[in-house]
Formats: C-alpha cells, structure tokens, sequence
C-alpha cells in the first residue's frame, strides 16, 4: 500500500467513515449470526513481550525479533507478529473452551512462550516481561519499520494539543513522554474472551471497565522508563492516553473523552459503541479494513472486537507480567469475578466510583484506598482489602461454572496482596532511588523474572 | 501612614513559596431532586459528607469543593475524581443530586445559607443581584505565587487573556458571566502597577480590609494565589485540565 493511501485527509477520511459504517450496519443486521451456544467459554491469549540482547545496537535486536518471528510461523505455524516497537513482538493463543479444556489453553500459552524464548536464546537474546520497557529511550523510541507503525505514531505527534502536559512522575520525578511512539516501549497481556451474543459483548466490556481497576492495582508493572522511576504502579495506559490526546479544547469542551482507557459512560448497546468509535479520526486509509481499523484504534481497557462470526471481548487492562504463571491466575480473577457479577446480577458501580479507582490504581497501585461496593452503598477501604474481597468474589465464580479447581492458581495474588504488585517488587530492588543503572536495571529484571 | 496601611494590606494574603506553580480548583455545584430541580441541602449535604473539602456557598442549594494544591496534574485531576465519588456518595445517601449547571433556573428556590457573612451580603444586595448570585456556578483556579511581585506578574498576563479564558470557560452562551456581572458590578480585573496600585484599587473598591470581598474575574487571594474565576461550572475533569494546561502555557509554568 503506498503511503499516499494511508495518507490521511478529509476525503480519506469520509470513505473510512463509510466504509466502517456499513460493515458496522452489516453487523447489526445479522446479530444472530454471532449467537453462540451457552455452556463454553472460550477464552485465548495474547501477549508482548520485548527481545533484549545487551550490548549491541537496537536495529540488530529487532532483526533478532524479526528471525524470531518469522521461524515460528514458517518452521512451526505458531502464532506471533511484530508490533510497534522495534524489539517487540506478540504471541498468541487459538481459543480454547475453558469450561472443558483449561489446560489446553495453560499448555499451548506455555508452549507459545518457550518456543519464542528458545528462538530468542539461539541468537543470544533474551525475553523481556515487563510492561515499560525500561533499558530503550524515551524519545525516539525505535519502531517497527512498517507504514502504519510510522504514520499513526506521527499522526498523533503532528495534532496532539500544543499545551497538554507531556510530563509524568509523582512526587517530583519529571520525565518527558511527549513522543507517541513511546507506546511502543509498551507491553500488554490481552485475554480475549468470546461473547455469546453482541448484548453480551456490550455487557461483558461493562463489566470489565467496572472491575478492572482492582486488577490494575495489584497487577501494575510499568514504573520505570528510560532507566527513570515514575513512581506509578502502571503508567502505560496514562502515557499513552497523555501522548494521543488530540482532541481539541472545542472537543473536550463538548465532553469528549479519550478512545484510549475509559469512556464517559457504560456503553448502551453495540451501536453506540460503534458510534463512539466513528468519532474519531481513522488516521490510515484502507476502507476495505476501515472495520477492523476502527476498532484497533480504539484502545479502550476493554474493547470488543470481531473475529469472523464471534464477538470477542479483549481485555487491554494488564500489562506484561512477570511470568505465565501471574497472567494465568489474573485471568482466572478476571474470568472469575466476570462470572460472579453475571450470575449474581451485581449492580454496575457508577462510573465516576470506576474512574478514580481506575486511576488511583495506576497511581497508587494498592497503597491507596479503593471504593467498594457494600450492600447497596459505597464504601472506600484498604486496597489490600479492596482486592482480597474481590478475589474471594472471582472464587465464588469460578466455583459456579465448573472452574472451581483452578481456584489455587489465585493463590499467588493472593501473595500479592502482602508482596505488592510486581512494580513494587520491582522497586524495592532500588531502594527508592529515583534513577538506576542499566546494570542495576539488568539485574533487577533477572531476579524478578522478568528478563529470561 | 500610607506605608503602615499597605503593609497591613499585604500582610492579609499568605504566600508560600513551596507553593509556586502548585494549582487549586474550587468548583461549585449545585443540590438536585429527581427532576433536577435545586434543592436547598448544603448544611445537610456538608453533615452527611463530614470532609473538609467541601464548603457552603451563599446559596443553600449549593456546595463548594476545593482540591489540595498540587504541581502534577495527574494527581491534580485524582483529587478532583476522588471529590466527584463523594459527592456522589453523600448525595445517594441524602437522597438528592448533584448537577453542575452553569446557570440554574430562574425558579430556584433563593434560600441563603445562614451565615452572619452571607446575611450581611444579603442585606447589601438587591433582589436581583441575590437572583443572579444564587443562580450561577463555576470553578475557580488558583495559581501559587511566591510573593506579591510574582502574584503581579502572574495577574498581569492573565489580565490580558481574561476574554479567552472567559470564551473557553463559557457554557451558557455568556449567561453565567452576565448574571456574575449583574451581581459584581466591579467584576473586571483592573491593571496594577505596582503594590500601592493594588492596594489603592482595594481601598477604592472596598476590599482593603477583606481581600475576599474583591469579586474581580481574576484576583490576588488571600491563599497566596491568583485565582481565575472566570470559567463555567463543568462536570468534565479533563476540561478543566485542559484551562489549567492552557494557563500554565500562558505563565510559563
């Protein structure tokens, strides 16, 4: 595709608008079509990780993730892509009906893992499992050399507004992130779940956008950037929406909110979810994909997206963790406690609660209180509380479709609760000092796990 | 004498030089039934709610909150969340609403909250300054300033945007500030020169005294600050973020 297509323009722009609306309009039309049947839960993964090789340039590692990703496709027709950043790439898992089978995902996620590693160990390169990547530059980060990964980054660069802080720390620390591109220093772990319906769709992401703030807290890992501490539990999700915000003050002035985190309200129904996604600027030009564009940029904390004939749920929230073994068991929290607010009907909590438990928990993590719900009122308590309680809940779900055997891989959030979430740990490894070494850092990720 | 009187005058506002750059809002809103109808519950409000952080307003249908100072606008922008879930919170268990007009209905009910400053206001004004004063709401920003040159300085360029910002901050089509104006004759902020200028303006305008009692759209604070007051109640954190970002890029924060 040449770069004049993908340019983007008011032209461009309306036929994205309109393509995007009658594949939307299609979907509607045929809602039946993404019916499936009760009684499965079919749930896959994805997952970025980083390549890191130490003392080498940074276009040698990403030929190194090039290699890497292109022999599990030809050599084992595994799952993997390139993404963003230069040294990045993502793994994925086919869906798997949990309900019968969860194994079966637990395995080929595992399998997916090792195999990537492995690759990555023949060319003297390691895994990087974290959320931030801390050892590359701040400005400038190195990207992907693909079309879209360069225009989108500059799309957002070029119309961002010229007095938006572009600054983060607490407590002091400033580092500048004012470059879009840092996304791609950014890691995720993405549980896509299958909806039974498009109503379902629309619940299922509700439901997510209400509770996973309480998984943000005890599962932040993104603190450190550029070998800086921000002193945030995840700072990911804020970067990002602080480096693409380029609504204009007319925009927010109308209420316009970010495509990137939260929305204003709990969605409706599927068209107004599709009318929020039309409300903002496609940047490429591709109106055959102008669907799945659409939805792609639209980087909510939980978004629906469609894969053939299924509504699938995805779970943006999390970052990277540690190991496979952390992001299994927050699935299990996440898929528990989606389950415990389906059968028990739970009421949604208002969104003003949800958005200042959502960023206090990026902020602060679990050293700061978060809001509850407590027989028909709220309550504000101890995050360790906070989470606790709802991973009793995410339990109680479990147990009620056939999971309940899986119970004890909760166990180590529950160790969480005392340990902090891995950013702590991580912390703790510097005593609080607000800049570290790469040796420092190298050594630090090693211990903890996260460089393997 | 004249020194005596301007020394007295400045020793009526605390600035704190740990304060500079750091920013305040103070937001008003309004107490609502189920029709959206104010309601005049702010000493029930601010009993049920227990927290410093919010406070009356002339008019009973009303509450104020106010945020610490803050220099990260991140944390700037969670304190005015954690403000929202509580008046959300108190307003469920009272039973009422919380909307945050701009201009409320001329119907509203004109009930005073019984204060012996806000009776005096009352005995002062005419029934249709009370009107206009009970009927508008905003949020107002505070800057901090280490001293009274800065706080000058500060004033001085806000001065001269004082119909952008107002432009930005206006939802009512110009209603919000018309009332203001109604009930603040002297509402425009004057130039100063210097110390003895301002000091001279308070006198004149009858707030030497009581630097509170200046009702200017932007105005030196007895907190230390400069506080604009120009902009319309909004319930959009971002929005007022967004005033904050395009003050500080005027001041060079």
């Amino acid at each position: 595709m040449s770069k004049e297509k993908l340019m983007h323009n008011e032209v461009n722009e309306k036929e994205m608008r309109f393509a995007f609306k009658e594949k939307a309009d299609e979907v509607l039309c045929q809602a039946d079509s993404f019916e499936k049947r009760i009684g499965t839960l079919r749930v896959g993964f994805e997952s970025e990780v980083g390549i890191w090789k130490d003392n080498v340039p940074y276009y040698e590692i990403g030929v190194i993730r090039d290699k890497v990703v292109d022999r599990v496709k030809s050599v084992y027709g595994g799952e993997a892509d390139v993404e963003l950043g230069l040294t990045q790439l993502e793994l994925r898992t086919a869906p798997y009906d949990i309900l019968s089978d969860f194994e079966a995902l637990d395995r080929e996620y595992r399998k997916e893992f090792e195999r990537n590693r492995f690759l990555a160990g023949n060319f003297g390169a390691s895994i990087l499992r974290i959320g931030s990547n801390p050892l590359l530059p701040v400005i400038d980060t190195p990207r992907t050399d693909k079309l879209k990964y360069q225009l989108v980054p500059d799309y957002q660069n070029m119309y961002r507004r010229k007095t938006i802080t572009t600054t983060i720390g607490i407590n002091g620390k400033v580092i500048e992130i004012g470059d879009a591109s840092i996304v791609s220093l950014f890691q995720s772990f993405q549980v896509n779940l299958e909806a039974k319906s498009l109503d379902d769709a629309i619940a299922k992401m509700n439901r997510s956008f209400m509770f996973a703030p309480y998984l943000m807290a005890i599962g932040g890992n993104s603190r450190y950037l550029g070998l800086q501490d921000t002193g945030w539990n995840d700072l990911r999700i804020v970067a990002w929406e602080l480096s693409h915000d380029t609504r204009t003050s007319d925009d927010i002035k109308r209420g316009m909110g970010l495509r990137i985190g939260l929305p204003e309200k709990y969605f409706e129904d599927m068209t107004d979810y599709f009318e929020r996604i039309l409300k903002y600027p496609f940047i490429l030009h591709d109106p055959e994909h102008a669907f799945k564009i659409g939805i792609g940029l639209h980087w909510l904390d939980t978004r629906v997206k469609f894969i053939g004939n299924s509504a699938v749920v995805e779970l943006r929230a999390l970052p990277t963790q540690p190991t496979i073994e952390n992001e299994l068991a927050l699935t299990l929290f996440y898929i528990g406690r989606l389950i415990y607010a389906e059968a028990t009907n739970e009421p949604f909590l208002p969104m003003v609660i949800v958005r200042e438990n959502r960023l206090s928990s990026l902020m602060f993590g679990l050293a700061k209180p978060l809001w509850v719900a407590e027989s028909g009122k709220y309550i504000k308590v101890d995050a360790r509380d906070a989470v606790r309680r709802e991973l009793s809940r995410a339990g109680f779900g479990l147990k009620t479709v056939g999971l309940g055997c899986h119970i004890d891989i909760l166990e180590s959030l529950y160790s969480r609760i005392d340990n902090g979430s891995p950013s702590d740990v991580l912390s703790r490894h510097f005593d609080n000092c607000s800049s570290v070494c790469k040796e420092e850092m190298l050594e630090a990720l090693k211990i903890t796990g996260m460089l393997v | 004498m004249k020194i005596d009187a301007i020394r007295r005058f400045m020793r009526r506002f605390d600035f704190r030089k740990e304060f500079e750059g750091y920013i305040g809002i103070e937001r008003e809103r309004f107490l609502v039934d189920k029709d959206g109808m104010p309601i005049p519950q702010a000493d029930l409000f601010l009993t049920a709610a227990g927290d410093k952080r919010f406070a009356h307003e002339l008019s009973r249908c009303q509450i104020e909150d106010r945020t610490e100072p803050h220099r990260d606008i991140m944390r700037l922008k969670l304190n005015l969340f954690e403000n929202d879930s509580l008046v959300y919170k108190t307003t469920s268990e009272i039973g009422s609403g919380a909307a945050m007009y701009e201009v409320a209905s001329a119907t509203m009910p004109l009930e005073v909250y019984p204060t012996p400053r806000y009776e005096n206001i009352v005995k002062r004004i005419t029934r249709e300054q009370l009107i206009a004063a009970c009927r508008v709401a905003g949020v107002h920003i505070h800057i901090g300033v280490r001293d009274m040159n800065e706080a000058l300085v500060v004033y001085g360029i806000l001065r001269e945007k004082l119909s952008e910002l107002s432009h930005l901050g206006d939802h009512s089509s110009g209603e919000r500030l018309t009332l203001y104006k109604t009930m603040a004759t002297k509402w425009e902020p004057p130039t100063y020169a210097n110390v003895e200028d301002f000091y001279e303006v308070a006198r004149i305008h009858g707030f030497d005294d009581s630097p509170r009692n200046c009702w200017h759209l932007i105005r030196i604070s007895v907190h230390g600050t400069v506080e604009c007051r120009m902009f319309g109640a909004t319930d959009q954190a971002d929005e007022i973020i967004n005033w904050v970002e395009l003050i500080q890029s005027h001041i060079h924060v």
